[in-house]
């Protein structure tokens, strides 16, 4: 992989991982148009995805440096220190639960589908340019029946894990991250900005230990260029990952995501077109 | 009756001056670019052993200004595209880098909101292209070809502000390019397999991460 190859993967994880139209399909759609998914070893790429997520893991740390410190601060005092009841949390502390709780699904059906998601499902483009298309369907129906008025206090522990079992479904390729939290945060009823900024959030926990975790497991595949290009990846979409957090949030005070369900829509329906005239193999 | 139209005229031009706005931007980035010919001509006489695929990438820089009036916006665009490859050739290293000046006369639609712009839009223009090429079992010079030619681009970019004026910028942008085929005076870049010369014409698709100034007129 060339450095240049390495900063558009980078640019491709940054802009793709916040916005909600799956960074698993650019970047796997890149990776084949670029030629650097090596077929035989699927691993290293699931190992490069999951380790250039740090960089955008670190741009949501630094983005939500203060709100992160606050929460942290606030539970270790209250949970962890007084042993406050649930009812008398401060707000922040409740959502340090929040966080827990909606991190729960994910932990769970992570690790039971480990060897799936690491295997060759992850990078068949049938599977992501159908995900594409059909939860763009899914992101519009919540988008004409979602009653847009939950703040973040607003949040329950039943909305966290509802929430937290809809980032489970990213684990599908091409369904994106961003895309089924903020779905499922419209399903419960959140205003979009909000969806957004829980969504943000609650992708910490899940990134931070799938990172480490394929981190720890792809030492062995890496060589000195590999490692080369997934440093530079990640500074790339460190920095284009927090430009996308802050154009988001801010889009989403006064506009929908039908922007983005149309144009997951397209790609999808590209994708399958390349693959149904052999343009490009699954 | 005249005095009105023309001062309706003036009126409107004045209201939209004073909504319009000039935002200048600078960026880098990234081509996924794919242009069959050249890539043949490499792949058949050069990169025997590490064959080249369908699209390769190359470095792109970009300025433009744009003028907003109503929900548009209308803006030039000078782009920059270099890229470069090597071979070894066991008598030396073959080496063909080209460079595109791409200016384009750019219009958009956009969504402006508290702290935000979100546009998409379409442009074209010229295209001038000039390519070097150092072959060490020809030539152990330099030869440089130019041709030129057009191109279409379709851009979808989001700024996000960092100041009042000052926004970031990332872009994304797709796009065609028709060239002819570079020749330096009479010798045209050209191959036994490719007689009528290697054409430079191809597709691409882009990244871009840029810093964006915005003017109230």
């Amino acid at each position: 992989m060339s450095i240049l190859e390495a900063i558009l993967l980078g640019l491709v994880q940054g802009i793709s991982e916040f916005l909600p139209i799956s960074s698993t399909a650019h970047l796997t759609l890149t990776g084949r148009m670029l030629n650097v998914i090596d077929a035989g070893k699927p691993e290293e790429w699931t190992a490069f995805i999951a380790v250039i997520q740090l960089g955008t893991l670190l741009s949501i740390l630094v983005y939500f440096y203060k709100d992160l410190v606050n929460i942290l601060t606030a539970f270790f005092t209250e949970v962890i220190g007084k042993r406050t009841k649930f009812s008398l949390l401060s707000e922040n502390s409740k959502l340090g639960w929040l966080i827990i709780s909606g991190s729960i699904p994910i932990a769970v059906i992570g690790l039971g589908l480990k060897k799936i998601i690491e295997g060759t499902l992850t990078k068949n483009l049938w599977v992501i340019g159908t995900s594409l298309i059909v939860l763009a369907v899914i992101l519009a129906i919540a988008e004409k029946t979602a009653k847009f008025k939950k703040e973040m206090k607003d949040i329950t522990i039943k909305d966290a894990i509802l929430i937290g079992a809809a980032q489970s479904m990213a684990l599908i390729p091409g369904s994106s991250r961003s895309g089924t939290t903020i779905t499922g945060g419209l399903f419960c009823g959140l205003k979009r900005e909000t969806a957004a900024r829980f969504s943000f959030l609650l992708s910490i926990p899940a990134v931070f230990a799938s990172g480490l975790l394929e981190l720890k497991e792809s030492i062995k595949f890496m060589n000195h260029d590999l490692m080369t290009a997934m440093i530079i990846a990640t500074v790339v979409s460190g920095i284009s990952g927090y430009i996308a957090i802050d154009f988001l949030l801010k889009f989403l005070k006064k506009n929908t995501t039908f922007a983005f369900i149309i144009y997951r829509i397209v790609i999808g329906i590209v994708i399958l077109s390349l693959l149904y005239t052999n343009i490009i193999q699954k | 009756m005249k005095e009105h139209l023309i001062a309706g005229f003036l009126m409107t031009l004045l209201s939209c001056s004073i909504a319009a706005q000039v935002d200048i931007k600078a960026t880098m980035g990234v081509n996924m670019v794919s242009m069959p010919g050249l890539r043949d001509y490499l792949n058949v006489n050069y990169a025997r052993s590490n064959q080249l695929s369908v699209f390769s990438t190359a470095v792109y820089f970009s300025g433009e200004a744009d003028y907003q009036f109503e929900k548009m916006q209308i803006g030039i665009d000078l782009s920059s595209e270099t890229n470069s490859y090597n071979f070894d050739q066991g008598a030396g290293q073959y080496t063909l880098s080209y460079s595109f000046l791409q200016p384009n006369l750019m219009l958009y639609h956009f969504i402006q909101g508290e702290g935000y712009k979100f546009r998409f839009g379409a442009g074209v223009g010229p295209r001038f292209l000039s390519v070097s090429e150092t072959d060490p079992y020809i030539i152990t010079s330099e030869t440089n070809y130019k041709t030129t030619g057009f191109g279409i681009i379709g851009r979808i970019d989001a700024s996000t502000a960092v100041s009042k004026s000052v926004f970031a910028y990332l872009g994304g942008d797709i796009g065609f390019n028709y060239l002819g085929v570079p020749s330096s005076g009479n010798k045209k870049l050209q191959a036994p397999m490719q007689p009528d010369g290697v054409k430079f014409t191809g597709f691409f698709v882009g990244l871009r991460l840029g810093i964006l100034y915005s003017i109230t007129l």
